[in-house]
């Protein structure tokens, strides 16, 4: 009898369809890449500002 | 709220654990919508067979399509964002299940009111259906697959 084998590894990334806008995503590239931005998202860095992480449990 | 166990504290820093939900409609609610086939009547038919549900997506600028790739990188994170603009939508695409965690939208956009700690909430993602965020919903900037990377001795 044959057995089935995988042939890939699972994949460890996940993978998403991501519907958004292009001043969005410019907007946000531009503030982490530190030249501007920011100006139509924030963001809230809780372990820099007040020494907060988050750990999900499942 | 769903907070899991309560902060840990580590010398210097707090860890705040959060216990992953079930991504239902209602406990969704207050972050967005889930986009899925049925639960109401279809908004589109056409002239075939088919028939369609609205998502309500809105955007201030030209809507952009992306495939995005999230690596598996722990389950711990220390920052959320938000965007004015658009209503962001996540349709899984295949890959490991993933955890999103989300904070509600501020009633205004005020640049000084973050979400407390406590008020962080996860859910897992589940793969037949995708999310809509609110306009402003605070949300981690990466999606979080649970599984490491595994070896296929068979392959």
């Amino acid at each position: 009898v044959a057995r089935a084998r995988p042939l890939s590894p699972p994949s460890a990334d996940s993978v998403f369809v991501v519907l958004s806008d292009v001043e969005t995503s410019e907007d946000l590239a531009r503030g982490y890449a530190g030249s501007g931005g920011w100006l139509l998202s924030q963001e809230a860095d809780y372990e820099a500002g007040s020494g907060v992480s988050f750990e999900l449990v499942i | 709220m769903t907070a899991g166990d309560g902060p840990a504290r580590q010398v210097g820093r707090v860890i705040r654990r959060i216990k992953v939900e079930p991504m239902e409609p209602d406990t969704f609610n207050p972050f967005g919508t889930l986009i899925h086939a049925g639960g109401r009547p279809p908004d589109f038919r056409g002239g075939g067979q088919s028939v369609g549900w609205a998502v309500p997506f809105e955007s201030d600028g030209r809507p952009q399509v992306t495939v995005v790739t999230s690596p598996f990188q722990g389950l711990r994170f220390g920052k959320l964002e938000r965007h004015f603009g658009v209503t962001q939508a996540f349709i899984p695409f295949g890959g490991s299940p993933a955890v999103v965690a989300v904070a509600a939208p501020a009633p205004h956009p005020d640049r000084d009111l973050v979400p407390r700690p406590e008020d962080v909430r996860a859910f897992l993602i589940d793969d037949r259906k995708g999310y809509l965020l609110k306009r402003g919903t605070w949300h981690a900037l990466d999606r979080f697959p649970l599984h490491p990377p595994t070896r296929c001795s068979s392959c």
